[in-house]
């Protein structure tokens, strides 16, 4: 097929992804409810930005502030290569995974469909950062006293979206290439990119000062790279702003052609890695063999099926990717506890609240969607319900509230705590880790979810928001009111014991009787489940 | 063993909105016999395997399993094994621990020697301790079809058994139903391979937008076409003609 062709199918490529996108968006309420969110969100920020931004326009129209070369060019760099790591990661979580790949690369060429699906990234990303883009740069220009410029700025926002797009489209798909060079399988893949998820976002909350100087005044050399003269087309018509000349042209050159070094790489790379031997072997070489309920657990049903939930979830760790939601809600949690002045006091209600969180969400907020197509047998099985459902609250509570209490119990003896408080902390967090079983099985069966559905690009049946995020929401309550129940006493001189013992002892009693409420309900809809 | 029918039915009705699914359906099986029901894409075939086997509930009429309401879930599940359209089956375990975890949820016991037969019966043993993600359609259906009667009940349902099986694959589960109407086990069979049901069925039910047009042995359907010289297919396409 010739180039102009490509051109054509390339364009009806991005235009149908796009469209597929938008629409997979409005008819999903999920993703529009975490859309909402979002916008939420961040819009106070955006919204208490515009003043700022307005008056550092002024400013710099007065001549109060000058505008650094050096610093602009530095911070467009940066932000050039933040948009590359997004195309790198956006490669490896969906754009360069083609829906129905044996039909679409029977009909079109490799290079046009490669071509569309980038266009596609740029038309999505563009939807995404565009709006943001002109609400923090529209008031600095304005404050200018320029809005004219916002022409131009647009018209050099998106030459540069769309080489770091290219550009981090082809990185994307090395990485997946050199992962089936070096047999890595799926799963591991999955893994090392939840990891890779964990760390950036525990990374943000652990920036320090100094980093983000970084960003704010970025080191000078990153203003003597090639590209670096492209950001002077941003701040053209700023006072002391550097001519456009030779330099803004090389800069535009080389931003140019990194689209289209980007492009010329991609579409060999996609070829290879559409029509490569995708290595089945390591797709499946997780290892096979049967393997037995252990002694241990054989005994009882209950064991027997904790097992099983057990075995599949280490074969298939991809269905604990909600999980992440929780480990991000407890970043300020870790770093609070980091930066206290008696971290060791801290510890033991941070350790068991975290603890009976992941106790309760790791197997218990999607019961009967978690069943997948295998729902039928496992309700129609007799007992299943009370086994299901005690299983996935002991599948959870047997290996995680252990550490948590040992930490606890650690550092309640070592720490500046009283025994009678630490004892009190651990006996609360034990009933904590209960409620917070119960209470997610109780949601998750309440509000189930059968679809399999792409989360931090991991393709599994999650769990919904409103299981995930009611139960962080009620456990958080519970162990707050708890912990405070317990170091509320201490408010009075020398509290008695039965002070000290009795708010908590009621907390507890109202969560057990809860999560007793909670807990049958899941039984109930377990045993009384029908597809209406 | 009770006299009562394997599977009845009176006025079973499931509507969804306006729209009835099943509409007004009556049945009586008897124990140990073929029911073969046909019907075209959406006529309510799946919705009424749910009503029968408890995992929908009607929204009027009765039903019953060897004597048991269809609203007694605890009740009649005793009696049903249920294979559904998709198969199953966990991916993430093997064929083995698959059917282990089954006998486990009904709490059949040791049951490793049953479980090893059956899969030497399907041709499975040599894969049995194969993840069953890496399984053929052909193979997870099999073994779907091993925990559908792992349990020895007294009625399965079956929903599109064969559907892409290849030729051996498909004489094997053929095989099976022939041998679980031996035992006097009752078979109720949803399929759309009709060469199945002119085999296997000692009685066809055709059902048309959730009501069932014609009930009778393979041999009086055919009769209504052609002065009895059609197949089976003549005959349905027959007397769904009109109603699709």
């Amino acid at each position: 097929m010739g180039v102009r062709t490509d051109a054509a199918v390339a364009w009806t490529v991005a235009r149908t992804e796009t469209r597929r996108s938008l629409r997979a968006l409005l008819s999903d309420r999920r993703q529009l409810a975490a859309l909402g969110v979002a916008i939420l969100a961040m819009a106070p920020v955006l919204v208490g930005a515009v003043p700022s931004l307005y008056l550092t326009g002024r400013a710099v129209a007065n001549g109060d502030v000058t505008l650094s070369t050096t610093v602009v060019r530095g911070q467009f760099v940066t932000t050039f290569a933040g948009l590359v790591g997004l195309g790198v990661i956006r490669a490896l979580e969906r754009a360069s995974t083609v829906d129905h790949a044996d039909y679409l690369l029977t009909a079109i060429s490799p290079r046009a469909l490669t071509v569309g699906l980038i266009g596609a990234e740029f038309l999505r990303t563009l939807g995404v950062l565009g709006p943001v883009f002109l609400v923090v740069y529209g008031p600095f220009l304005f404050g200018l006293g320029a809005p004219a410029m916002g022409g131009v700025a647009v018209l050099a926002a998106v030459p540069a979206l769309a080489a770091t797009l290219t550009v981090g489209y082809a990185l994307g798909l090395l990485v997946r290439l050199a992962g089936r060079r070096f047999r890595v399988t799926r799963r591991r893949g999955q893994l090392l990119g939840i990891l890779g998820a964990v760390v950036l976002v525990g990374g943000t909350f652990a920036l320090t000062p100094e980093a983000l100087a970084f960003v704010r005044s970025p080191p000078p050399v990153l203003a003597s790279f090639p590209l670096s003269p492209y950001a002077d087309l941003f701040v053209l018509g700023t006072p002391n702003a550097p001519p456009v000349g030779v330099e803004t042209g090389f800069g535009i050159a080389v931003v140019c052609s990194l689209t289209v070094v980007g492009l010329a790489a991609s579409i060999p790379l996609s070829t290879r890695l559409w029509f490569g031997d995708p290595n089945r072997r390591t797709d499946t070489a997780d290892g096979d063999g049967t393997v037995s309920v252990p002694g241990v657990l054989s005994g009882r049903p209950l064991g027997r099926a904790v097992f099983w939930l057990w075995l599949r979830g280490v074969r298939a760790p991809t269905g604990f990717v909600h999980l992440l939601y929780v480990v991000f809600a407890t970043f300020p949690a870790m770093g609070s506890l980091a930066g206290a002045e008696a971290p060791l006091l801290w510890l033991p209600p941070v350790a068991l609240g975290v603890g009976a969180l992941f106790a309760g969400a790791t197997f218990g907020l999607n019961p009967l969607g978690d069943e997948g197509a295998a729902l039928p047998t496992v309700v129609l099985a007799g007992t299943a319900g009370r086994t299901l459902v005690r299983a996935r609250m002991a599948a959870g509570i047997a290996p995680l509230l252990p550490p948590a209490l040992i930490i606890a119990v650690v550092a309640g003896v070592v720490g500046p705590m009283t025994l009678t408080t630490a004892a009190l902390v651990v006996a609360f967090g034990i009933v904590l880790a209960g409620f917070s079983a119960a209470l997610a099985v109780g949601l998750g069966t309440l509000v189930p979810n059968f679809e399999s559905q792409r989360v931090f690009g991991v393709e599994a049946v999650q769990p919904t928001p409103w299981a995930v995020f009611g139960h962080l929401f009620g456990v958080g309550i519970a162990a707050l009111v708890g912990f405070l129940a317990i170091a509320a006493p201490h408010l009075f001189d020398t509290p008695s014991v039965a002070v000290r013992v009795l708010p908590v002892g009621v907390v507890s009693a109202l969560l057990a009787v809860v999560g007793f409420v909670f807990y049958r309900y899941a039984i109930r809809r377990v045993e009384r489940f029908t597809y209406e | 063993m009770s006299s009562s029918p394997a599977i009845a039915a009176d006025g079973l009705t499931k509507r969804y909105g306006s729209t009835a699914a099943v509409d007004g359906l009556d049945l009586s099986i008897p124990r140990g016999s073929v029911y073969g029901f046909l019907g075209p894409n959406g006529a309510g075939k799946t919705t009424t395997m749910r009503l029968l086997t408890t995992l929908t509930r009607p929204t009027e009429g009765t039903a019953s399993v060897c004597g048991d309401p269809v609203t007694d879930r605890e009740a009649v599940i005793e009696h049903v094994g249920y294979l559904p359209e998709v198969p199953p089956v966990y991916d993430e375990l093997t064929a083995r621990e698959g059917l282990r975890y089954v006998a486990d949820l009904r709490r059949l016991g040791d049951v490793d020697e049953r479980i090893d037969s059956y899969l030497d019966r399907f041709g499975l043993a040599d894969d049995a301790d194969r993840r069953i993600g890496t399984y053929s359609k052909g193979m997870r259906q099999k073994t779907a079809l091993i925990a559908t009667v792992l349990h020895d009940p007294d009625v399965v349902f079956l929903d599109e058994p064969t559907s892409g099986l290849d030729p051996r694959a498909a004489r094997t589960v053929r095989d099976l139903i022939s041998d679980l109407a031996d035992e006097d086990v009752t078979v109720f069979l949803s399929t759309h391979i009709l060469p199945v049901v002119e085999e296997l069925a000692d009685t066809v039910g055709v059902l048309s937008e959730g009501r069932l047009l014609a009930e009778g042995s393979p041999e009086s359907l055919r009769q209504r076409v052609e002065g009895g010289e059609g197949s089976l297919e003549d005959a349905f396409l027959d007397i769904t003609d009109g109603w699709e």
